[in-house]
């Protein structure tokens, strides 16, 4: 092939892929695509942004009588709760208590050890008590008291 | 014959066309009426492109809305680097490849609406005439043929040809679309075109 065949060869078929312009949609269309595209574009621009569609929903509320019974059955039971709380002093007292006698115990535990440690020491010391510890006060003078 | 000729009204006359850039802002403002009038003035060649891409009517009809539809949503991130028409072109297109590459197995359908002026295109005369000797062609045949031709080429290489050699675009605005530099497109196009002619060679050869 030479130049000139190679030229040719190609406005053929430039030629030839003008054509393609002839193949069109049918009559009508593009006002319709026209009138589609922009129905879609005004309702996303009517969408409201989230925040304003939770506000809107807000302002908007309206009370259905199933709405409106459930609504008051939970005030019900809100108020009924609070109102048994106030009349149960005695109740949270109790509850209070049943922490406590496990505490005293422990602290009973600790008086008697106490006890038992000053007899131990009274017996080979009867008046001083001393602990090994640097920053302890100074020793206690432990007196016998007879009743 | 009777040749109709619109005039135009004298508000018309005195208030020139809104350029692009104006309507944009006026779009970018949320005044919708600028919008449409964009949308009314690039509808039609995105949607020939789109066509030529899929050979799909449906589809060409879906891509242009869709295209449309994201512009309006991106608008407010158009910084105006490029002119609208290249910048909406570019979101079609781009869906058009996207949606190319998902449709790979579905078989294609083509437009079989065909403007009848095509009888009296010079082109269409031509290669009637230079056909003559050997025998007949119809259109329908031209069109199946070439639909093939353009069909067996790449979505990258279809594109050029589409934009370039149907829709009439130059070099230089195919590439601010496709983002690439003038001497890719030419090479495409070249390259495209070589395929063509090999698909095609009984509508070319003497």
């Amino acid at each position: 092939m030479n130049e000139q065949e190679i030229k040719d060869t190609e406005k053929k078929l430039q030629r030839l892929l003008r054509l393609k312009k002839y193949e069109v949609p049918p009559p009508g269309f593009f006002p319709l695509l026209h009138r589609k595209i922009m129905e879609d574009v005004e309702a996303l621009n009517q969408r409201p942004s989230f925040i304003r569609s939770l506000l809107n929903q807000a302002f908007s509320f309206e009370f259905t009588p199933k709405l409106a019974g459930a609504l008051g059955f939970s005030a019900c039971i809100l108020v009924c709760g609070v109102l048994l709380l106030n009349q149960a002093p005695e109740g949270v007292r109790q509850v209070e208590q049943l922490t406590f006698p496990e505490f005293k115990l422990v602290e009973d535990r600790s008086e008697e050890r106490m006890t038992s440690l000053i007899s131990s020491l009274s017996e080979t010391n009867p008046l001083l008590a001393h602990t090994n510890n640097p920053f302890e006060p100074p020793p206690l003078k432990v007196q016998r008291v007879d009743y | 014959m009777v040749e109709v000729t619109i005039e135009k009204t004298d508000s018309e006359k005195e208030q020139p066309q809104e350029t692009e850039k104006e309507l944009v802002l006026r779009a970018r403002a949320g005044d919708l009426t600028a919008y449409d009038e964009l949308v009314m003035r690039y509808q039609q060649r995105i949607y020939a492109t789109v066509y030529h891409m899929t050979s799909h009517h449906q589809d060409a009809a879906d891509l242009t809305q869709e295209a449309f539809i994201k512009g309006f949503q991106a608008l407010k991130s158009f910084k105006g680097d490029s002119s609208f028409y290249t910048w909406i072109y570019r979101i079609a297109v781009n869906r058009t490849i996207n949606f190319l590459k998902q449709r790979k197995k579905r078989a294609s359908l083509s437009l079989n609406d065909v403007d009848l002026n095509i009888e009296h295109d010079p082109d269409f005369l031509a290669l009637i005439s230079d056909k003559t000797p050997h025998r007949e062609i119809n259109l329908s045949e031209v069109q199946e043929k070439l639909n093939k031709a353009i069909g067996k080429l790449s979505d990258t290489h279809r594109l050029v040809v589409v934009m370039h050699d149907i829709q009439g675009m130059p070099h230089e605005e195919i590439g601010k679309i496709l983002k690439c530099n003038t001497g890719t497109v030419r090479s495409r196009l070249f390259y495209a075109r070589q395929q063509l002619q090999a698909h095609l060679s009984e509508f070319l050869t003497p």
